[in-house]
């Protein structure tokens, strides 16, 4: 068993066969809270206010590392699991129907927000990290602007070196032309991770045109170029992928803290004006 | 061939410290300086590294992952001869995040202090529309939430106290009985009786773990909340009523699965008592429908007796006139009956008035032909005097027509009660229905002013008046005699009565006029006739003259009425004009016979008031169905079968009740015995549902038949061709033991239909929750006229 633990397969079949045993439990409570006229209500309500609370608490428990609160990868599995439950008791604490109050759509509205945007977010690591991995050499976030001045920093070399030993320009015009632009682009917001990039092609496309110009001192050259080439498009693909991974946090984590509030109001006029029921 | 950036390698590498909250400017470019922005965001950098001075030369500090100490080392004033521009720090990635879940709280919270301190807040805290028929509440939370002082209106006052919803709320609009919110409206007892006696037949529910943990968890007895089963705020077309079958069975102790699967079968369904109205269906259709005479009365289908109530969910019978009348409404009206077709009102009981007067107790006139018993009519309406009641009771078994042997106190109580007799008759006479209304009012304080009205059934004046003349001539003198403590004096000669009888009026006398409200005043005949100055009645004296006086020698056998007149207006057609008719005086040999006066049973065809030819007794004779005199008697006499008049009205309520007596009300009207009470309820209607009633299980007879076949109605109520229906009627007041015409209807017959698959089987179809008698409350309105 521990064995089949310290794996990440036997963790998450772990995990999984542990929430559908709280599913099953949770749709059964609240089934017998309904039935038996009790305020279903109240308890599904606290309970999933409590759930949200204790998934926030996986980001406070990251900026705390020095306490010693478990893995943050044992967190993480935590906060996946419990989202989910969390969303099946949403459902089961509104009835599986749309809310009628304007609070209490505007709550489920970021509540919707905040589940959708951490499936999303669980999709986006499950899916990049790997991607990453196959795109190239792993780069840390905050390298890459060094690492893209380094780049600048070795091809200028290269060009200087193709205008001393080839006693050419054909190699310096097409930096100057196109190749610089090339490096000193950076995709944008919206760029895709890892698909097709054009300019990349239209870059080595242009070079392989050129290569009819070449001598054969620039074609050696202009082949550790193409190496260069390359190595910005993994950039590219490096800060577009860890971009994203960063990036949905903006949207979930504020989320989440509105969720807490209105929840926490929606809780107190709940509690004020029904008693729960 | 790769190529590699991040070969680790802390000399020549940069720490990276994304923690950190401000980064670089130039680091977004790729040249980074190795200094940094200060905490505050602010650049100080000058040159890429800062010297330090050592001795009296500067040495560069530039570290190797910045490319080591330069060559030509710093400027001679100690600063870096590579300068660097000052950069514009920006926030690292992190910090900028947590400014964004700052951002996300401010306007969360904006947007609640937003809500809640404006004038909308009460649509934002609104959990959803009411439904359609709460909506006028939609805007005023009061209705149902209770408000605390003080509160309203602020922001604190909204997240503080408690404005729960409160059954209490509920209950001002809609009244549900006695016990609202028990189960079902019952009654502690009523629970406490039920409880655990689980219906034969019910299976136990074989699916439902829920259901097993909820019924540990609820309560079943305990009081029921409002909100419970009605929720709202789910919008204007939500259901309050939606009811799973689930939460049914958590307080039953019978559960199943389902109606089809495991409902106890129905136990005497639909019979709860026995039919009101006492019909034979058996008898009438297998033998007196067969009967040649009556068969075109048959009814071709139930349809002929039965319709559908308006909201179709009970079966009424159709009125009497639509359905018995054809052969019974004759009955009722005395057709072909054997005896008196009336039934006696009031009658002058026989009395042995000479020994009476012989022993000293004289009670003045008393007709002749008196005979018979007080009637139970007389017995209530004199039970109000206890004098009267006590000689009543000394005279209990004692022959009133022979006194001679009786006992003095037996005597006196016989004299008690023929001036009784005499009051009351004077009672009636002069001052008629306002007297037995009077009199009635003081036996049954209860009665309505319409029901004592209706009991004197239109008593009629000049009847009375020559019923007096025909049995008491000086009826109004020996009452007021007696009344005023003057006892008769024996009876003079032959002369004298007749003196008397045509003076019934004795404007001379000092008693007065019993009919005048001035005993002393001059002298009114009652009937007010200026005409006879003399006090003559018009019928008092012929009647008196007729019974005291031989017929005219003139006066044709034939022309002559029954003496005394047998008709309460017959006085005027048998003594006056009788007379007239007869006057040629020498009758021709083929004399025409004159026109002769019907019997006055024959006479009453119609019904009414009459009186007997044989004996100083008033009749009534019923008039038809739902006869108001006979209705309103038998009414009264059952309520007043428990209490002090039951010794009187139980006697009344026997003659009235008897099935054979005239109306035969009792022949297909049921009486009941009041729960625990001697009081009787006669069952005036066929059962029919009234709005105050809601019972624990509903039918849609209309909405079924459609779905009948041949055997319409009997698909589900079969007769019993054999059955004990009439005798269990007999002698039995408990309307909860009796046999029924019908089978009861098999829950077979309902499953059918009624399962999963075709008509649904929710409890709700066939049961309602709140049970009991209530009607949804009145409105308030105000005065109905202006307020000063």
């Amino acid at each position: 068993m521990d064995k089949a633990l310290t794996n990440l397969g036997g963790r998450r079949v772990f995990w999984c066969l542990v929430s559908a045993c709280a599913a099953v439990a949770l749709i059964l409570a609240a089934s017998v809270l309904c039935v038996a006229l009790l305020p279903a209500a109240l308890w599904t309500g606290t309970l999933l206010y409590a759930l949200v609370v204790a998934l926030a608490l996986f980001n406070a428990r990251k900026k705390l590392p020095f306490l010693p609160l478990t893995r943050a990868s044992t967190w993480l599995q935590f906060h996946v699991y419990v989202g989910w439950l969390a969303v099946l008791l949403f459902f089961l604490h509104a009835g599986f129907h749309w809310p009628h109050g304007r609070l209490t759509q505007v709550l489920a509205v970021v509540f919707m927000f905040v589940a959708i945007s951490g499936v999303v977010g669980l999709a986006l690591t499950r899916w990049i990290p790997g991607r990453l991995t196959r795109s190239g050499e792993a780069l840390t976030y905050e390298r890459i602007p060094e690492i893209r001045g380094d780049i600048r920093v070795k091809v200028e070399a290269l060009i200087t070196a193709a205008d001393r030993e080839s006693e050419s320009s054909t190699l310096g015009d097409f930096y100057l032309n196109h190749l610089l632009e090339y490096i000193n682009w950076r995709p944008g917001i919206l760029a895709t991770p890892f698909g097709d990039q054009p300019r990349h092609r239209e870059i080595v496309g242009t070079l392989s045109t050129l290569d009819r110009y070449f001598n054969p001192r620039e074609r050696e050259l202009a082949a550790e170029l193409r190496e260069w080439i390359d190595a910005k498009r993994n950039l590219d693909n490096q800060l577009v992928g860890q971009r994203l991974l960063k990036l949905w946090l903006f949207l979930h984590i504020p989320a989440s803290c509105s969720l807490i509030l209105l929840g926490l109001v929606h809780g107190l006029i709940a509690l004020r004006y029904t008693r729960g029921f | 061939m790769s190529r590699f950036f991040q070969v680790p390698n802390f000399k020549r590498d940069d720490y990276q410290r994304p923690d950190q909250k401000w980064v670089c400017g130039h680091a977004c470019d790729g040249k980074g300086c190795q200094f940094g922005p200060d905490g505050k965001g602010k650049c100080h950098t000058t040159g890429e590294c800062r010297p330090v001075r050592n001795g009296d030369r500067w040495t560069c500090t530039r570290p190797d992952t910045h490319g080591g100490p330069c060559a030509s080392g710093p400027l001679p004033n100690g600063q870096c001869c590579n300068r660097i521009g000052p950069c514009q720090p920006v926030l690292s990635l992190r910090v900028r995040r947590g400014r964004w879940v700052a951002g996300a709280g401010t306007l969360t919270l904006g947007f609640l202090l937003v809500l809640f301190g404006g004038s909308r807040r009460q649509r934002w805290i609104d959990p959803g529309q009411l439904s359609s028929a709460h909506a006028l509440s939609n805007t005023r939370c009061n209705d149902c939430h209770t408000v605390p002082n003080g509160s309203e209106g602020m922001i604190v006052g909204t997240l503080a106290g408690a404005r729960s919803p409160s059954s209490a709320s509920c209950l001002k609009c809609h009244d549900l009985g006695a016990e609202p919110l028990s189960p079902h409206g019952f009654s502690e007892a009523t629970l406490d009786r039920i409880h655990g006696s689980a219906p034969p037949g019910a299976m136990p529910a074989s699916h439902s773990v829920v259901l097993a943990i909820a019924r540990i968890s609820h309560p079943s007895n305990a009081s029921q909340e409002c909100i419970l089963c009605h929720q709202e705020h789910h919008g204007r077309k939500s259901s309050l009523t939606a009811f799973t079958n689930e939460k049914c069975q958590v307080c039953h102790q019978a559960s199943f699965d389902s109606f089809s699967k495991g409902h106890p079968q129905f136990a005497n369904y639909p019979f709860e008592r026995r039919t009101r109205l006492i019909f034979d269906h058996a008898k009438h259709l297998q033998e007196h429908f067969s009967d040649k005479a009556v068969s075109a009365f048959a009814p071709r289908d139930c349809n002929a007796c039965h319709v559908a109530s308006p909201n179709g969910s009970f079966m009424l019978v159709r009125s009497f006139e639509q359905t018995c009348a054809a052969c019974h409404a004759g009955q009722i009206e005395g057709e072909g009956r054997a005896g008196d077709k009336g039934i006696a009102f009031f009658r002058v009981p026989g009395l042995d008035a000479a020994t009476l007067e012989a022993k000293g107790r004289p009670v003045g006139d008393w007709p002749a032909d008196a005979d018979g018993p007080l009637t139970p009519f007389m017995r209530l309406l004199l039970a109000r005097d206890a004098d009267v009641s006590a000689a009543l009771k000394t005279l209990s078994g004692v022959d009133l027509t022979d006194l001679r042997d009786a006992s003095p106190g037996r005597l006196a109580a016989a004299e008690t009660l023929a001036w009784a007799v005499k009051s009351l008759f004077a009672d009636l006479v002069t001052s008629g229905q306002e007297a037995m209304i009077t009199r009635l009012g003081e036996i049954d304080p209860a009665a309505a002013r319409t029901q004592l009205r209706g009991m004197t059934a239109q008593l009629p004046r000049d009847g009375l008046l020559a019923a007096q003349a025909a049995w008491f001539p000086s009826l109004f003198t020996e009452v007021a005699n007696y009344r005023a403590g003057v006892r008769p004096v024996a009876k003079a000669p032959p002369a004298a009565p007749v003196a008397n009888a045509g003076a019934p009026h004795p404007a001379a006398s000092s008693d007065g006029d019993l009919l005048d409200d001035k005993p002393a005043a001059p002298a009114t005949p009652p009937t007010a006739a200026p005409a006879k100055p003399s006090g003559d009645d018009l019928l008092g004296d012929d009647t008196a003259d007729a019974k005291k006086a031989p017929a005219p020698a003139s006066k044709p056998p034939a022309a002559s009425p029954k003496a005394g007149g047998d008709d309460l207006g017959g006085d005027d057609l048998a003594s006056a004009p009788i007379p007239a008719l007869a006057a040629p005086a020498k009758p021709k040999p083929n004399v025409v016979s004159p026109l002769k006066v019907d019997d006055a049973e024959s006479w009453t065809l119609a019904g009414g008031w009459y009186r007997s030819s044989e004996n100083p007794t008033l009749y009534y004779r019923p008039v038809g169905h739902a006869d108001p005199f006979l209705s309103l008697w038998l009414m009264a006499a059952g309520q007043l079968s428990e209490g002090p008049r039951a010794g009187v009205a139980q006697p009344l309520f026997a003659a009235l009740g008897d099935p054979k007596a005239p109306g035969l009300c009792m022949k297909c009207h049921s009486v009941d015995e009041a729960p625990g009470s001697e009081a009787r309820l006669v069952n005036w209607k066929a059962e029919s549902p009234r709005e105050v009633d809601h019972t624990i299980t509903k039918f849609d007879h209309a909405a079924h038949f459609s779905l009948l076949d041949q055997k319409g109605c009997q698909t589900c109520h079969q007769m019993k061709t054999q059955s004990a229906y009439l005798a269990a009627f007999e002698g039995n007041l408990d309307s909860r033991h009796f046999e029924s015409n019908f089978g009861k209807v098999s829950k077979a017959t309902c499953a059918a239909c009624h399962n999963d698959k075709i008509a649904g089987e929710s409890c709700l179809l066939c049961h309602t929750y709140h049970t009991g008698e209530f009607v949804a409350k009145a409105s308030t309105t105000g005065p109905m006229r202006p307020v000063d």
